[in-house]
């Protein structure tokens, strides 16, 4: 995905870019820092230069938690290669901190979402 | 945050408090009864009316505007109303916007009041708000945001087990003081982390309560708190910081905004931790503790594991940390900001009984609110710290 000067508007550039399958981080034209989730602010500089980049799918686990019950479900933050951090789920919900881990879109009952898996 | 040089510091005291229906009201008792019941308790007490309210500050889990519907509720005409919702922390938020407006004379007694039927009623939060794609997909809720944190306290800090049951263990200790707290049975260590699982590692003895119950503050600017109040407890000192909801943005899930917070509060107040007699820290789950002490100053980061280790924040022990019970043992329908309010007026007034501490004069009243989304730092002391 090559990156467009500005996102038509972070709802609809999320919703595409899941439909595509691929994750879509904010990156500052002015401070280079990346975001996630984008907004049409730079979160570190204050600029509204912002441009879309795909991430590299990897990152390695930074928290997770098991939720109890039957089925229990993972709840998760993993810290991308490019280093925003993403709140998400794990294929295999005890992995440990700094597992590293890669992207893949699971279509489930909660919709085409972003999950991470053990990495290669 | 430069450039914050404001003060409020002894323009205003809280006068009186309350509370009701406290455990289980059963279902005929509605939530806006219960903070009438608190309410009216309150004013009675330092020989007010609610015709005497002029400024109504408060927010409901159950009522978007809930001060609208409570002044109609009690048959009153407010001059000034404000509902900031910052979660459970509002209330600490509150008493600073309430000296603010007394102190410009925009209203002359303020009520500061919450009631919720959660554990007898209809369930709290009704949603009211849009989807958010980032969070409602994985389910995420505020329960995982701390269990979260706990995970990565132990890893960074090497935090244990035992210790967050010690919190637990003390609150309960606390509670057992308190004729009115909820949760007075025996708790051991072993009972806490033996309990069962709820998101790991969390279990369900690091959890708080949920019950019914209902808070009233009435507060009052300085020159007049004197006539009304024996002993007065004087806002010396508040600040608040914000820190959003998805925890995947913060820089750390170890360190929270109580200490942008609490610095600021502190700063504004002219004291510092050790000053402090009282202490009322928002014990949504037992890791909440650990880690304000330490962004409030208590200890340093890192070793609130160890501070709160043989029964140190118990009746006797090194702090003096949620007198009532807390959210854990004490009352907790969801929103718990004005339950440690009114526990400070009661500790410094000198009425609260059993769980007295003796010569109390200033206190400390720390509410959290959302998934450490909100932090309100609020510092009190009595006409003698003025």
């Amino acid at each position: 995905m090559s990156a467009a000067p500005h996102p038509p508007g972070t709802v609809a550039w999320h919703r595409q870019g899941i439909e595509a399958g691929v994750l879509l981080l904010a990156r500052c034209q002015v401070c280079q820092a990346h975001h996630y989730y984008p907004s049409i602010v730079c979160r570190a500089c204050g600029s509204d230069k912002l441009a879309a980049v795909e991430a590299s799918g990897r990152g390695t686990v930074y928290a997770s938690t098991v939720n109890a019950g039957d089925p229990g479900f993972s709840v998760a933050i993993v810290e991308l290669a490019e280093g925003p951090r993403v709140l998400t789920t794990l294929a295999v919900p005890d992995l440990p901190i700094d597992a590293p881990v890669e992207l893949f879109f699971d279509d489930g009952s909660q919709g085409r979402r972003p999950c991470f898996r053990t990495a290669p | 945050m430069t450039g914050i040089a404001g003060s409020v510091r002894g323009k205003a005291a809280m006068v009186s408090a309350a509370t009701a229906g406290i455990g289980k009201v059963g279902p005929n008792r509605s939530f806006m009864e219960i903070a009438a019941l608190a309410s009216v308790a309150a004013l009675g007490r330092c020989g007010l009316s609610v015709k005497d309210v002029d400024g109504l500050f408060g927010v409901s889990m159950s009522r978007l505007m809930w001060g609208v519907d409570f002044a109609e509720y009690l048959g009153i005409d407010p001059s000034y109303c404000e509902g900031t919702q910052l979660g459970g922390s509002s209330f600490e938020a509150h008493c600073l916007n309430a000296a603010l407006a007394l102190e410009a004379g925009l209203c002359n007694v303020a009520l500061i009041a919450f009631g919720a039927t959660t554990r007898s009623g209809r369930g709290p939060w009704p949603q009211v708000r849009e989807p958010d794609p980032y969070l409602d997909a994985y389910r995420a809720e505020g329960l995982h945001t701390y269990a979260m944190a706990t995970q990565r306290h132990m890893h960074e800090f090497g935090t244990t087990r035992e210790q967050l049951s010690e919190v637990a263990v003390a609150a309960r200790q606390w509670a057992k003081l308190n004729p009115e707290a909820f949760m007075r049975d025996d708790l051991s260590l072993a009972d806490v982390s033996q309990s069962r699982l709820v998101s790991s590692p969390l279990r369900l003895g690091d959890c708080c309560l949920i019950t019914d119950g209902a808070a009233a503050i009435v507060m009052t600017r300085a020159d007049r708190a004197r006539d009304i109040a024996a002993r007065p407890a004087y806002l010396l000192g508040a600040a608040m910081a914000l820190d959003g909801t998805n925890p995947a943005l913060r820089p750390s899930l170890t360190t929270t905004v109580a200490a942008q917070s609490g610095a600021r509060a502190f700063g504004m107040a002219g004291m510092r931790p050790r000053d402090i007699d009282v202490v009322q820290l928002y014990d949504a789950f037992t890791i909440n503790v650990i880690m304000f002490l330490e962004d409030l100053g208590f200890c340093a980061k890192g070793e609130g594991g160890s501070y709160v280790d043989n029964g140190a924040l118990a009746p006797g022990g090194r702090l003096a940390v949620n007198t009532n019970g807390g959210g854990l043992s004490c009352v907790h329908p969801g929103m718990y900001g004005a339950f440690m309010l009114a526990e400070v007026f009661e500790q410094l007034a000198g009425t609260a009984g059993e769980r007295q501490i003796q010569s109390a004069k200033t206190a400390i009243c720390h509410g959290n609110g959302g998934n450490f989304s909100t932090q309100v730092t609020t510092v009190w002391g009595t006409e003698e710290t003025l």
